[in-house]
């Protein structure tokens, strides 16, 4: 085991940290690793809005009268 | 919140708004675009926005004026469909249809060096503080979760919309705990990809 997580590993527990506690190692090796790596500080940041975002869909008055916004080709995901 | 882009007050009694007003038809396109996303079967999606409308418009005076009926039309919604994944007798049908054989890609791949770190700087997102700049967040997200597979987005939703504890879900769609934070990550990941590639990070999102 090594001390530190990658940010593989990083992004998959500041994930799982936002539905269930962390134990308590992988949550001190992800704080050992967020304060070192902007990367996955920004990571957190976006997932934290994201998860803030979910929460809310639809209760935002969208202008509805506005199409969509058209994603650019090419950027499916799957 | 502001209001003005929904502009439905209290229906007058006995009269039903949705043969007479093009708001209703924008309502009802709202609320299906959300049951959509998170029932398969569109039959059912009509039903559920339909019981919806119905409870909006048999109690008007239920909704004070502190949410637009929007809001809490939503919010309606979100009980049905909340309470549809409850029911006993839909759980078989909520997971074999859902698994409808797509195509699940994990967004991660290319994204890390054999190190596992990142290839590309992670870019930082400014907080919205406008409230266009939230719209706009708002819907380019909401364009993000459709480009999700529809599994991984159904069960994003149940986490994240509907509230569901991870346990619950797993439960009510048969997964193992494991898959359960595997398509949560897939999910987050996809759409943190797909928010990021759209540049809305700097609220200009076009």
């Amino acid at each position: 085991m090594t001390l530190l997580h990658s940010c593989k590993k990083a992004a998959e527990l500041l994930s799982q940290s936002l539905d269930e506690p962390l134990d308590m190692v992988d949550k001190l090796r992800l704080r050992m690793h967020l304060s070192m790596c902007g990367n996955c500080r920004n990571v957190e940041e976006q997932f934290n809005m994201i998860h803030k975002m979910g929460a809310q869909i639809g209760t935002l008055d969208l202008c509805d009268e506005q199409p969509e916004p058209s994603l650019m080709k090419g950027q499916a995901l799957n | 919140m502001n209001s003005q882009t929904m502009p439905i007050d209290q229906p007058a009694p006995g009269h039903y708004p949705e043969t007479s007003g093009e708001p209703w038809v924008r309502l009802r396109q709202r609320l299906l675009r959300h049951a959509r996303m998170m029932v398969y079967e569109p039959a059912l999606a009509e039903d559920l926005v339909q019981d919806s409308l119905i409870a909006v418009l048999e109690k008007p005076e239920a909704h004070r004026g502190e949410a637009s009926i929007m809001t809490w039309a939503v919010a309606i919604l979100k009980h049905k469909i909340a309470d549809w994944y409850r029911s006993p007798h839909q759980r078989q049908r909520a997971w074999t249809e859902a698994d409808d054989d797509e195509d699940v890609g994990d967004p991660t791949e290319g994204l890390y060096d054999e190190q596992g770190s990142y290839k590309v700087a992670v870019p930082s997102w400014q907080q919205p503080e406008k409230q266009e700049t939230q719209r706009q967040m708002m819907s380019v997200m909401e364009a993000c979760l459709k480009r999700l597979p529809s599994q991984t987005g159904r069960v994003f939703m149940m986490r994240e919309w509907l509230g569901f504890e991870t346990t619950e879900i797993c439960e009510r769609l048969s997964l193992s705990a494991e898959n359960c934070r595997m398509i949560l990550h897939r999910a987050r990941m996809g759409l943190r990809q797909c928010m990021c590639a759209q540049g809305h990070t700097t609220g200009s999102i076009q």
